[in-house]
Order: structure tokens, then sequence, then C-alpha cells
């Protein structure tokens, strides 16, 4: 690297302690989010030439976000193998995971017509419904959606009204065959 | 009457099996386009409803950054600056943006120097008699076929300002190099307007390329990205652009 380069890349140095707490927030152990830290500032050291003074936290920022969601995604991935393993392969498991699978594999009747519900939605309310019903708050949302916190009140309470409706032509049919 | 708490619990019961209907969430890359505003607005929706399958997802995307740091004792600090200078240390070296550098001679380097600094002069001297400079803009593309669902609508840019294009695509192998080519789809036969060669792939999936846009038609094009590797070369991914004049 060019020492215009290490120069750089020194600005980046003070906020280490503030990437820690970045991923302890979101829930990774200490010693987790100390290696986690290390990956961000090892990818910030490898493209630092590209950086443009745009703020170090804010390219940390961005940096974190990307490992974090890039981490999820192949947790996320290692879910879908796992949960496409065959049945039979169950049989070994812990009963706990077991049941969890089967769970997944099969679902409560109640939360597939929520799900089937909120799929009839107009476009753009069922992603914030199920934000919400994951119990993001409107900031969180907001933020994540790239919309609006009054777009996102508008979308849910517009969405509530519609959600009344259509759970109440799905539990009507409660109990019978879908 | 059901309470939130039982709907939120009947969500999370099945959310794993809706995940596997969906399928997998959106790349990095285009939540980030998305939180910049710069997806179209079907694009935008589609990314939206994709994301909202994965509250996790959701979440780090719209945590900030904490105004205080984590704690970290002095020693465990220097700690991780040794094994972070330790790791720095043991990275490759970045590649030459050549392949081979050939020993020239000190003639043939003093006419390139001077061809060089004339057509520096010369664009320099054009700008400032045109009295104008053009914007840089920076667009981020995604695969056709990775846009949206159904429809394909093509990228649009503008021949008021030059681009700084970054499309991002994942190779299922890794190339040595990769090279991108503009197509003009509207002529018969389509043919090559523009290329671009030696560009590397950066660690977010991404190809960045400057392109100018001033001398081109207004039309329909397409960009095609190849993974080139030695001899062989093999077309990965295309995006449909429309240019169109302000």
């Amino acid at each position: 690297m060019s020492v215009e380069g290490d120069r750089k890349f020194g600005k980046f140095w003070p906020y280490y302690g503030r990437v820690v707490k970045f991923f302890t927030d979101f829930g990774y152990s200490r010693e987790e989010a100390r290696d986690l830290t290390q990956e961000v500032f090892l990818r910030v050291y490898q493209r630092v030439d590209t950086y443009r003074d745009e703020g170090p936290l804010s390219y940390l920022l961005t940096a974190a976000r990307n490992l974090a969601v890039n981490k999820l995604r192949d947790d996320h991935a290692q879910k879908r193998n796992a949960v496409l393993e065959p049945e039979e392969k169950l049989a070994g498991m812990p009963d706990e995971r077991v049941r969890n699978m089967v769970d997944v594999m099969h679902g409560g009747e109640l939360s597939e017509r929520l799900h089937r519900a909120v799929e009839r939605l107009r476009p753009g309310y069922g992603a914030c419904v199920r934000l919400y019903l994951a119990d993001l708050s409107y900031e969180e949302i907001a933020r994540s959606l790239g919309l609006s916190v009054s777009a996102v009140k508008s979308r849910l309470n517009l969405a509530r009204k519609e959600l009344q409706t259509l759970m109440m032509e799905e539990l009507e049919n409660f109990g019978d065959e879908p | 009457m059901i309470s939130k708490s039982e709907l939120q619990k009947a969500y999370r019961d099945s959310l794993e099996q809706e995940q596997m209907r969906v399928g997998p969430p959106p790349a990095f890359e285009q939540l980030e386009a998305l939180q910049r505003g710069d997806l179209l607005e079907d694009e935008a929706e589609r990314v939206r409803e994709q994301l909202s399958f994965y509250p996790d997802l959701a979440r780090a995307m719209a945590a900030a950054m904490p105004e205080e740091g984590e704690a970290l004792t002095p020693e465990e600090l220097e700690a991780d600056r040794i094994a972070l200078l330790a790791k720095i240390q043991a990275l490759p070296p970045q590649p030459l943006p050549f392949p081979e550098r050939r020993p020239h001679s000190r003639a043939l380097s003093a006419a390139a120097a001077v061809i060089v600094l004339a057509a520096v002069g010369g664009i320099v001297l054009w700008r400032a008699t045109r009295g104008e400079t053009r914007g840089l803009a920076t667009r981020v593309l995604y695969a056709d076929g990775q846009r949206g669902a159904g429809t394909q609508t093509p990228i649009q840019l503008s021949t008021a300002v030059d681009y700084l294009l970054e499309p991002v695509f994942r190779p299922e192998l890794e190339y040595r190099e990769y090279r991108l080519d503009l197509i003009e789809a509207d002529t018969a036969p389509p043919h090559v307007v523009w290329s671009h060669s030696g560009i590397h792939r950066q660690p977010d999936g991404s190809y960045p390329v400057t392109l100018s846009t001033a001398k081109l038609s207004p039309g329909r094009y397409e960009l095609v990205l190849y993974g080139i590797d030695g001899g062989r070369s093999a077309r990965l991914a295309s995006y449909t652009i429309r240019v169109s004049a302000p």
C-alpha cells in the first residue's frame, strides 16, 4: 500500500472499539465480535485506496453491515440445506432439533394462514407487516427498507385494516383443509 | 380476537418455511442500493419484499454505529492491533495492473511521455475552451434476470454525464481477469461500441469501470461481462441499458 494509503488507514483505528460494539450489540460474543472486527478492518485496509474521505465511521459502518449481512446469508444458506435433509436423517439428531425441524417442515395452521393473508396484502404493505411482526421498530423498518418512518406507519395502518378483513376470511375457514 | 404476541408467534413458527419458499435473501449490494434510493421503484419493492422474510438482515441493515465503543482493555486492544498487523502482512501482494512489464528503451519512454503530455494538454485545453466539465455518476448494476421478476427493465443512463459503473455478479468460477463489452443492440447486426479489459473483481463482487456516454447514440445497449482465463473467455452476465439524451 502507498504512504497515502497508510495515512488513510490510520484514520480508522480510533473507531476499532465501536465496530466491536456494533457486533456485540448484534448478539455476537465479545470474542466473536473482535474476530469480525478484525475482518472488517482487513477489508478496509484492502480497499483503502478507494476511500475518498467520506468519513471513516460511515465507511466502517458499510463494511461492518456488509460482513454481518454476508454472514447471515451464509447462515441462512446452511439452514436451508439442513432443512432439506430427508426426514430419515433426522432420526439420529437430538429430540429438540427434530421437533424444530418437523415444526418448520409442517408449519402451524394459524401461521400458514397468517402468511397467506399477508401475501394477499397490496404490494409494498406485506414487507412492513412482516418486519413489524418480527418485532422491528418503525425506525428499523424504515431504515432497512429505504422508506420514511411516516411511510412505514401509514402502510402499517392501512395494512392492519386490510389484514383484519383478510384474517376474518381466513379464520372463517379455520380448521378446513387448505 | 388474536393478540399481537399470538400473531408474532404464529409468524415466527413458519418463518423458516416461508424463507425456503421465497429463496435466498437479497445480496448486500442490492440492499445498499435500496437504502441509497438507487433502485427503480418496481425493483425496490421486489427487494423490500424479499428482505422482509429475513428480519435479521433487515436489522443488520438498520443498525447504526454505536455512540460508544466496546470497553476493551489496553491489553486486548494491543493484542488486536498486533493480530491485525500480522494479517495485513500475510496478505498476498496486490496484482499488477498489467500482466507483465517489458523493458522499454529510453527513447521509447521519452516519446510515450511526450504523447501522454500532449494528449493531457489537449484535453485540458479542449475542456477549458469548451468551458464545461462532465459530471460523473455512480451506478450499481444488477444483471438481467436478477433485477426483478418477470419484466426486464433496462438500466437508464444519460448522455449528459459519465458513469462509474459497478456491475455486480458472483460467478461460480473465479477468472484471472474480466472484460466488459458494450454492444449497441438496435443496429443490425448488433456491434461492440466499447470494450474494457483487464478488470479485476472487487471483494464486494463488483467490476468497477468508467464509461463516457458523450459519444453514444441514444438507444438500447447490452453490457456484457466476460471472464477471461488465458485464451479462454466465458460470457457471465449481461445488463440491458437504455441511453437517452438529456
